[in-house]
């Protein structure tokens, strides 16, 4: 669990906190506490009458801030009023038509949200990159670097105020005059920590609707909460179980196990994110909010332009939106377009964590990215290989390189450059050594399990049966999933990768 | 506002906002959905309530370890001859890798020219009160022997106010009744025992290691697997897979060993609710008519250079306190015929049951 101790120390200051932090003393969605936490939400918001809607958006509110204030009381504050700034911001923009006065206060209001992101995010390591640089020309270091708070969830929420902000200055979205619904905008639960990145024009008109309880919305929760649970649980924390030991020590392993880690890690990563992000909307829907999908089986695409459409689809969209077509797009020549996929990759690379490595991941993808765009080019101007790579082989081939390409482009994601490279080194120099800690069996049932499901649902099977299960058919279905799920669970529960984010 | 294609619909269409359908058809959707989490809780609910009652009235889940050993004294006993004596080595791992009782039934044999049925009853991390409660839970299952011999398992004894026993006796092994019961013996009180209460709210997650160690053992590490009642011989008695090991690995486990029970032997107790637990398992054994006897187990030197001057002696005068025979089995083993200073190798194992059943005082019982 990443934690800093300086987080738990601040708590400790403030007694209420530090009673909201024993009850709920992680923010994750699949633990008693948390499910306790939001029994109690929803109740008394489904009790709220409906035409009190103002009444249930503070209600969604204060449950937001203590959901974050139980992590950090330091950092929730420092969300509320940011928020509030913003809120502020986008207010006098609307009230305004001076150009110059619009654009300094977008200005204003992104310059504020990327200070506070890169201030909490990326000091440390623009202070350390620069202090290696001075070490690495024969000077002293000339930077300290300090203790800074985790502050979950940042990358999400500033991004998401970045949008409002950029939004408003374009005239597509009204300025919201509502301030606890613009708050709860930033700061509703589900998304907050992990995503997905919401958009102000899908977000804000469901504040203002008068919601019903709706059975059929709450079965849709529960399936898609029912299925976050096991895909967190029984695929993403059992794949940690098997490659953390493995990617923590590569040199020490065999080849063989270290491949095997690598795929394990794939699937970790995939489960983990889509997971969470399938249990926020599970969580959303049972409140009555819809939160954007952000994943449609990325490990299914036939290529990396085709990934990056089906894999954290609410980032992705985000960096097409507001930094890849205000570069320009791809509506200019060949280099400016390969300029602006290389800028949004590496941007979006650096946003995922404060180190190298990532930056070489997502520079990595943007030059797949770019790559592809060649090959496309090509491709198209030769009807038979055109038609070869279109085939139902030549589309399995290119699925399985492009889920090798990405896996292999996972080892980077990670705050060491030099642990990356010595799993390169044991994959692709045949090594004897340890083997994986547990059997290969349970690896190898659930990825079968896990792209069995994929390809299902890629085929439309599931949801051609599903509805004619009856609904008792379907209420045991999730019974058994969750039982199984908290059978499987692994012995020791991890954090979502993406809170790392 | 769009309307949504009537088709069938898993997931809402996401990004597309909600219209109204037709009354009978959100109608027909709306009791399938309420129908679909009704029926679902309500399957959850029995399950965790089937869960629920195995805890209280098996011990499969919740001890498994006892469970299997249970499970295979049973089959033990119906294979013995009728005319068998039967003999039950309740103690610790100490005893699960010592007390070779297939063996012992061939020296018996041997010696008296009579049938001995021996069950080895060894459960790692356990004393005198998980003793006690081992001898209630084989009187339930009609499991009495007509002779016990008892482990006494020195760091077990230690009580500076809580037993130390308390630690490795988890609540989540222990059904209401029993859980009751050991308060006499210092466990916590019931209503205030975290472990309890969750594994009462949530007995599927609680129980979820025992129960995928019943379908898959090899999904869990080794110290979850909950095992050590199934990996024996059917007379319960277990010995480490390798039978040498080199110097280094001597003094590397050794010194495991040493930080293990050094600050404990040091600072040692023997007194109040352990002893307490050892005087009522005597009292039991009489009002059954079961004839037993306490066993002090082999250790290395280098072991017993742990103990403080004197701390053995007063473990025994404690022990003679209790009006039953005792053997000293400390001083019976070489240290190569241990692994790690205190539990044997199966030369060990042979040696010591040999010793053990050829005792006079173990044969006169």
């Amino acid at each position: 669990m990443v934690a800093s101790e300086a987080s738990r120390a601040s708590i400790t200051q403030w007694s209420y906190f530090q009673w909201l932090h024993e009850w709920l003393p992680a923010p994750f969605f699949h633990t008693q506490a948390f499910l306790l936490f939001f029994a109690v939400v929803a109740a008394v918001y489904w009790l709220i009458p409906r035409n009190w809607n103002q009444a249930r958006v503070w209600w969604l509110l204060v449950a937001s801030f203590h959901f974050y204030a139980a992590w950090s009381a330091e950092l929730a504050f420092l969300v509320l009023f940011t928020t509030v700034l913003d809120y502020s911001f986008a207010r006098l923009m609307a009230n305004t038509t001076r150009k110059p006065l619009r654009l300094a206060l977008l200005l204003g209001s992104v310059s504020m949200n990327l200070g506070v992101l890169c201030y909490f995010k990326y000091k440390n390591f623009f202070l350390d990159s620069i202090n290696e640089v001075l070490v690495k020309i024969g000077q002293d270091p000339a930077f300290s670097t300090t203790k800074i708070l985790v502050a979950f969830g940042i990358s999400f929420y500033t991004f998401e105020a970045i949008s409002y902000a950029v939004d408003v200055y374009r005239g597509r979205v009204q300025a919201e005059r509502n301030l606890p619904k613009f708050m709860l905008f930033i700061l509703f639960f589900p998304h907050l920590l992990a995503g997905p990145i919401v958009r102000a024009k899908d977000f804000l008109w469901q504040t203002h609707r008068r919601k019903r309880w709706n059975w059929y919305r709450a079965q849709v929760g529960v399936q898609y909460f029912l299925l976050g649970v096991f895909k967190k649980l029984v695929i993403a924390d059992r794949m940690a179980q098997l490659c953390d030991p493995v990617l923590a020590a590569p040199l020490e392993h065999s080849t063989s196990a270290v491949w095997l880690a690598v795929l394990a890690y794939s699937l970790r990563i995939y489960a983990d994110f889509s997971g969470y992000t399938d249990m926020a909307i599970g969580l959303a829907h049972l409140l009555g909010f819809r939160l954007a999908m952000n994943f449609n089986l990325p490990y299914l695409a036939v290529n990396v332009s085709d990934f990056w459409r089906r894999w954290h689809i609410s980032l992705s969209t985000w960096l097409r939106d507001y930094v890849f077509i205000p570069l320009g797009g791809s509506k200019h020549s060949g280099w400016i377009t390969t300029r602006n996929l290389m800028i949004t990759m590496l941007l979006g690379g650096l946003w995922h964590g404060a180190a190298w490595s990532y930056v070489l991941w997502g520079g990595l993808h943007g030059l797949y990215l770019v790559l592809h765009r060649i090959f496309n080019s090509w491709a198209r101007r030769h009807d038979r290989v055109d038609q070869l790579f279109n085939s139902t082989l030549g589309t399995l081939w290119r699925v399985i390189v492009t889920f090798c390409v990405v896996s292999l482009t996972w080892v980077l994601f990670r705050p060491d450059l030099q642990g990356a490279w010595d799993v390169y080194q044991r994959l692709f120099v045949f090594s004897p050594g340890r083997p994986l800690v547990l059997s290969n069996r349970s690896l190898w049932i659930i990825v079968g399990f896990a792209f069995s499901c994929m390809i299902l649902w890629r085929t439309g099977w599931l949801q051609r049966l599903w509805p004619r299960l009856h609904p008792t058919v379907l209420g045991t279905g999730y019974a058994l999933c969750l039982c199984t799920a908290m059978v499987l669970a692994p012995p020791l529960g991890k954090t979502f990768i993406y809170f790392d984010f | 506002m769009q309307a949504i294609p009537l088709q069938p619909v898993l997931w809402l269409n996401q990004g597309q906002p909600i219209t109204r359908h037709r009354n009978s058809k959100k109608r027909s959707q709306r009791h399938s959905a309420l129908l679909a989490v009704v029926s679902g809780l309500a399957l959850y609910g029995c399950i965790h309530l089937l869960c629920l009652a195995n805890i209280e009235h098996s011990t499969e889940l919740r001890d498994p370890v006892f469970y299997d050993k249970s499970m295979s004294l049973t089959q033990s006993r119906r294979a013995a001859p009728g005319d068998a004596t039967h003999l039950v080595m309740l103690g610790s791992s100490r005893t699960l890798l010592g007390f070779h009782a297939n063996y012992a039934e061939e020296v018996f044999h041997n010696e008296t020219g009579k049938a001995l049925e021996a069950f080895n009853f060894g459960i790692p991390a356990t004393g005198p009160i998980y003793h006690w409660l081992c001898y209630q839970r084989l009187r339930a299952l009609n499991l009495l022997p007509d002779v016990l011999f008892v482990e006494v398992l020195p760091s077990m004894l230690h009580d500076p106010g809580t037993p130390l026993e308390v630690q490795f006796l988890p609540a989540e092994r222990l059904n209401t009744q029993e859980f009751q019961h050991l308060q006499q013996f210092g466990y916590p009180i019931w209503h205030t025992n975290r472990n309890y209460w969750q594994q009462r709210v949530n007995p599927v997650w609680e129980c979820r290691f025992s129960i995928l160690a019943r379908i898959s053992p090899s999904w869990l590490p080794w110290n979850l697997r909950y095992d050590w009642g199934r990996n024996t011989d059917s007379h319960g008695w277990a010995t480490p897979p390798r039978q040498q090991i080199t110097a280094e690995e001597r003094i590397e486990r050794e010194a495991q060993v040493q930080q293990e029970y050094a600050s404990t032997l040091a600072t040692l107790q023997p007194q109040g609710k352990p002893l307490a637990a050892l005087q009522d398992i005597i009292a039991c054994c009489r009002a059954d008519g079961v004839q037993v006897m306490l066993v002090l187990m082999p250790e290395a030197e280098s072991f017993q250079a742990m103990y403080p001057a004197g701390l053995q002696s007063v473990i025994e005068a404690q022990l003679n306190q209790l009006g039953v025979p005792i053997v000293n089995a400390r001083d019976w083993l070489m240290e190569d015929d241990f692994y790690d200073g205190h539990h044997p190798f199966e030369r060990g194992a042979r040696k010591f049951t040999e010793r053990l059943i050829r005792h006079p005082m173990a044969a006169t019982k």
